[in-house]
């Protein structure tokens, strides 16, 4: 798979958020953003996403053109921000009710994704209790468990422990391996220089290196 | 949808609960033992007199709010990860209106049961009474409880939780005062008959369709800036 990102420039209430970025990925890679907070990471990765609109500029997915010939990028699988959760179902309801939209994944698997996790999926226990790092676990499952073929990532190890930083490191290497597209955001250097083959750093909106 | 329902039995239950409560003191509040009259006062669609008549319709539609506005805000809250498995958000918003369109019907059918089986236990007689005309007043009941849904979503879309419900309160409150003099223009099922009801109908409708290509429209622009 092959994303390309042309001259994209996303202005919003007259500010310029992204200014003509162009950037071009590709499967089997892991890629890196850096920048800091209200640098624009984010809105490139909902741009590349396909859940913005560019005021110029194109995203080109396999030579299909986002907006106009597909509405989203295929089999793709996304943490941006945080996913909300129906608070009086429990885990694995929730995920159980996400995977039923396409119903490609099996419940075994959802199963087996959370115990990855250190999740029970068999605990009654509903998500209004569950903790911020529980929530985000369910998050990076969500986008994971239907085995997509692109992976967009914003600060997926935030609020996570060390064994399922080491858990999420692991499968994403896996999934490099298995020639996925990955794309990820992180606060943490180290993330992104253990884990990224491209790093770009972000500043006011345009790429800087 | 097992899943989606799961919280809705408990709602319905309660929401079971207070519609006979309300029916009770509509009997009561009205001197009549006709259930046809108490159906219609249920959803304002007789001249609400007194201030405890009125507020039963406002209870009514906090009611219908209460059991919309979880599955709402989730759709919401989580456009981005629904559109990308959906492959649209018209996808999204048509799946929306599937469950909202399903929870109103059976709102109103539980406000039907329960207007039954009161009148069943006050020994009303059902002698006379045109079962055709219940089933008249619960649809265009179901009407109502439509266009309500759809501002509602329309305002969760433009405003926060906490607005669109004082906005739906204000807008029943008005109605209350003012559904009687509106005539045909009500959404509320008043006793109409022939070329009025006619009218009227094709008024809710109307409005239904408008709302709801308004509501999509702002649902769809939402996060597409």
């Amino acid at each position: 798979m092959n994303i390309e990102v042309r001259n994209f420039t996303k202005i919003i209430r007259k500010g310029t958020v992204l200014e003509d970025i162009n950037l071009d990925f590709e499967s089997g890679y892991i890629y890196g953003l850096t920048g800091q907070n209200g640098s624009g990471k984010t809105m490139l990765l909902r741009a590349i996403a396909g859940l913005i609109r560019p005021t110029s500029g194109e995203v080109i997915v396999d030579g299909l053109m986002l907006h106009k010939d597909i509405s989203f990028p295929p089999n793709m699988g996304i943490l941006i921000e945080k996913p909300t959760f129906m608070n009086y179902l429990t885990g694995y309801e929730n995920l159980k009710f996400l995977a039923e939209i396409r119903n490609i994944v099996s419940y075994e698997k959802i199963e087996k994704y959370m115990q990855m996790f250190g999740l029970d999926p068999h605990s009654k226990k509903p998500v209004k209790k569950y903790s911020l790092g529980m929530k985000q676990k369910l998050g990076i499952i969500q986008a994971i468990m239907e085995d997509q073929q692109i992976l967009i990532l914003d600060e997926a190890f935030n609020a996570l422990d060390e064994s399922s930083v080491s858990t999420l490191r692991k499968l994403l290497q896996q999934y490099k391996n298995e020639g996925k597209l990955i794309i990820l955001t992180s606060h943490n250097k180290e993330d992104i220089e253990v884990m990224c083959d491209y790093n770009y750093h972000i500043s006011n909106g345009k790429i800087l290196s | 949808m097992k899943i989606v329902t799961k919280n809705i039995k408990v709602k319905m239950i309660l929401a079971l609960i207070v519609l006979t409560i309300m029916i009770i003191s509509l009997y009561k509040l009205n001197h009549q033992h006709n259930v046809l009259t108490v159906l219609r006062g249920l959803y304002g669609g007789v001249q609400l007199r007194t201030i405890s008549e009125k507020m039963g319709l406002v209870l009514f539609i906090v009611l219908l709010q209460s059991l919309n506005v979880d599955f709402i805000l989730y759709c919401l809250n989580n456009t981005d990860y629904l559109s990308i498995r959906f492959d649209s958000k018209e996808s999204v918003v048509r799946y929306l209106y599937k469950k909202i369109l399903y929870l109103n019907f059976m709102f109103v059918c539980l406000s039907g049961i329960s207007a039954l089986f009161v009148s069943y236990l006050s020994n009303s007689s059902f002698v006379g009474i045109d079962f055709i005309e219940i089933i008249e007043i619960i649809l265009r009941g179901f009407l109502t409880c439509l266009i309500i849904s759809n501002l509602q979503i329309y305002f969760l879309i433009i405003t926060t939780e906490a607005n669109t419900f004082f906005l739906l309160i204000i807008l029943t409150i008005v109605l209350s005062f003012s559904s009687h003099n509106i005539y045909i223009f009500s959404i509320l099922p008043k006793p109409l008959r022939g070329i009025d009801l006619f009218l009227n109908l094709l008024v809710c409708i109307a409005l239904l369709v408008l709302f709801s290509i308004y509501t999509k429209t702002a649902f769809i622009k939402k996060e597409l800036y």
